[in-house]
């Protein structure tokens, strides 16, 4: 079962000043061309906007109104297919914000969690800034979508950096006092960060190795036409990409900690064994956290790295390669949302072929999902899309 | 516009309250202002009383009144070998209104939260252990503390300080609430009840 999205209407959003200007989408993959500033990436921002979920929340809603507004909202109306289900759903934004789905209204997104429609955006450089800006940028997206796929993890998250905020006041007012009750005070916000720093390592460890598999299969599959270029065997072609998780505090392999708990059968837990090890290390670190008036280590510095060929794409990959990396995690992303949620997502390409060669272009289109509706923005079209002409539509702008 | 002094003051006063804003604290003034001058001195001398004569209970640090012991500490009846521990008055009252705890109390008057300013130093937990140390037939405290972070973190301290002192160190249940339905509860909460579920 896939989402898709039948037409959209827009009212005074963005660029597109008027009334009910709509669009109807009638295939799989849908092409959305035009010149520079004609409303192309606005067109996708409201579908996104109209997928209400809580990836990628935009930072300034003021930005989406249309400059010549008399008014101060904009209005979406979408119609969505997901299945035998047919949903409409109306939203507006701005100075006054609502939301209906088939004619219902909910007072907020929250409430009508279990409604929501969802989609993944790959925006060029939003997502290239995954592959190669700080860490906190990949840490935000991770966060991101495990707080989505489960609440559990999201309770966790807002508990650790709870305790981490608490633990770094304590540091700062740690001239105040005594050294016995400091000691008293650091033990129990140690505890309390190990407590949640557990499961939030398990939860990124999991979901990274998990999504290796199908995002080295999306790197693969997009970058292969360029590597048997001009009948060539490229014999650097064995690119092997992977995603590896970089924890802040790396704890003993699993296979130690069962070791251990196997020699301590009734003492140690293989829980309690982690929290002993994480206890340790914030014990470790304790000298430099007092230095610094802040927690040096924990799973508020985790990161990870896009490797290719074990070497860290951030520093050595090429602009192309790392724009290969962005988007096959978005592919990932993509796939791990459809067997999480048991339908497919809308995939929102925004600009994805600026800076990819006509061969991973190529490559990219006949790599896209089978089964999610698909939007691409892009200036022009080189060829036609290399798939059954009843399976997608152009729309020029 | 200016009010003549003593309003002005009369309003700041009132603004000190929580939740009280400008305008409330205007309309509260002007309230104040309409009653007869017998009401105004009943209401202050009620106030000045309050001031004067409520204290914290020594044992237990609930409000008081005259230095003295407060009426659940003093009650013949209530069961001393159960200490429930409480963040504030207000929980205890609200422990209270359920009829169903019959043992004593101690009131921390906070918990342990760095962000505003109150380690365990702040709270009356110094006192708690003394108590134990005082009355050595206690043989339960039950940890009432709610489950923030701030809670838990207060929860594990006391876990951690009281191990020696008493046998028993029970914290309340989460779960869901009693009258609500299962499908409007939470995700959150409906997880944790499901966590803790029990033997029928």
């Amino acid at each position: 079962m896939s989402l898709f999205l039948q037409s959209i209407s827009l009212s005074r959003f963005r660029n597109y000043s008027g009334f009910n200007q709509s669009f109807n989408f009638h295939k799989q993959f849908v092409f959305i061309i035009g010149p520079n500033a004609i409303g192309k990436s606005n067109l996708l921002e409201a579908i996104q906007y109209a997928s209400i979920h809580a990836e990628n929340l935009v930072e300034n809603e003021k930005q989406l109104l249309s400059i010549n507004s008399p008014d101060d909202r904009f209005q979406i109306e979408a119609n969505y297919s997901l299945g035998e289900r047919n949903l409409k759903l109306e939203i507006s934004g701005g100075a006054s914000k609502s939301l209906k789905i088939n004619g219902v209204k909910y007072r907020s997104a929250k409430e009508a969690k279990g409604e929501m429609l969802k989609s993944v955006i790959f925006k060029a450089r939003e997502s290239l800034e995954i592959v190669r800006g700080s860490p906190n940028k990949r840490r935000d997206w991770l966060n991101g979508f495990l707080s989505i796929l489960d609440i559990h993890y999201a309770d966790c998250l807002k508990r650790f950096e709870r305790a981490l905020d608490q633990r770094n006041y304590l540091l700062k007012s740690s001239g105040y006092k005594s050294q016995q009750s400091l000691i008293d005070e650091l033990n129990i916000w140690d505890m309390e960060l190990a407590k949640y720093a557990i499961p939030l390592q398990q939860n990124r460890k999991r979901f990274l190795e998990t999504s290796n598999p199908s995002f080295q299969n999306a790197y693969r599959k997009i970058s292969s036409v360029e590597l048997t270029q001009g009948n060539e065997e490229v014999t650097s072609g064995g690119e092997n990409p992977c995603l590896k998780y970089l924890p802040s505090i790396e704890l003993n392999s699993e296979q130690d900690n069962e070791e251990t708990c196997r020699q301590n059968v009734q003492t140690l837990s293989l829980e309690d064994n982690m929290r002993n090890q994480w206890l340790e290390k914030f014990q470790n670190n304790r000298e430099i956290d007092l230095a610094r008036y802040q927690t040096t280590q924990g799973s508020h510095r985790d990161d990870f790295a896009f490797q290719i060929n074990e070497m860290d794409a951030r520093y050595y990959a090429s602009q192309g390669q790392q724009r290969t990396c962005a988007l096959s995690l978005k592919l990932t992303q993509l796939e791990k949302w459809a067997e999480h949620l048991e339908y497919s997502p809308i995939l929102l390409l925004d600009d994805v072929c600026a800076e990819l060669d006509l061969n991973r272009q190529k490559a990219l289109f006949e790599f896209l999902p089978k089964k999610s509706q698909v939007f691409i923005t892009t200036t022009h079209l080189s060829s036609l899309p290399p798939m059954p002409a009843d399976k997608y539509q152009i729309i020029n702008l | 516009m200016d009010y003549v002094l003593p309003l002005t003051e009369l309003i700041e006063q009132f603004r000190r309250f929580p939740g009280v804003g400008a305008k409330s604290a205007q309309r509260m003034a002007f309230q104040l202002l309409s009653w007869d001058k017998s009401d105004i001195h009943k209401f202050s001398d009620i106030v000045l009383r309050a001031g004067k004569d409520i204290h914290y209970c020594p044992d237990c640090f609930n409000f008081s009144t005259g230095g003295s012991l407060c009426a659940i500490c003093t009650n013949e009846k209530r069961d001393k070998k159960t200490i429930c521990v409480v963040s504030s008055a207000r929980d205890l009252a609200a422990l209270e209104r359920t009829l169903e705890y019959k043992g004593l109390f101690h009131v921390l008057h906070g918990l342990i939260s760095p962000m505003d300013g109150i380690g365990p130093d702040n709270l009356k937990i110094s006192q708690l252990v003394q108590r134990l140390a005082k009355y050595s037939d206690v043989q339960e405290i039950i940890l009432a503390l709610s489950p923030s972070t701030e809670g838990e973190a207060t929860t594990l301290y006391l876990t951690r300080l009281l191990k020696p002192f008493v046998s028993k160190i029970t914290r309340l249940a989460f779960g869901l609430s009693v009258g609500s339905d299962i499908e409007q509860t939470d995700e959150l909460t409906l997880a944790r009840a499901l966590e803790g579920r029990k033997d029928c």
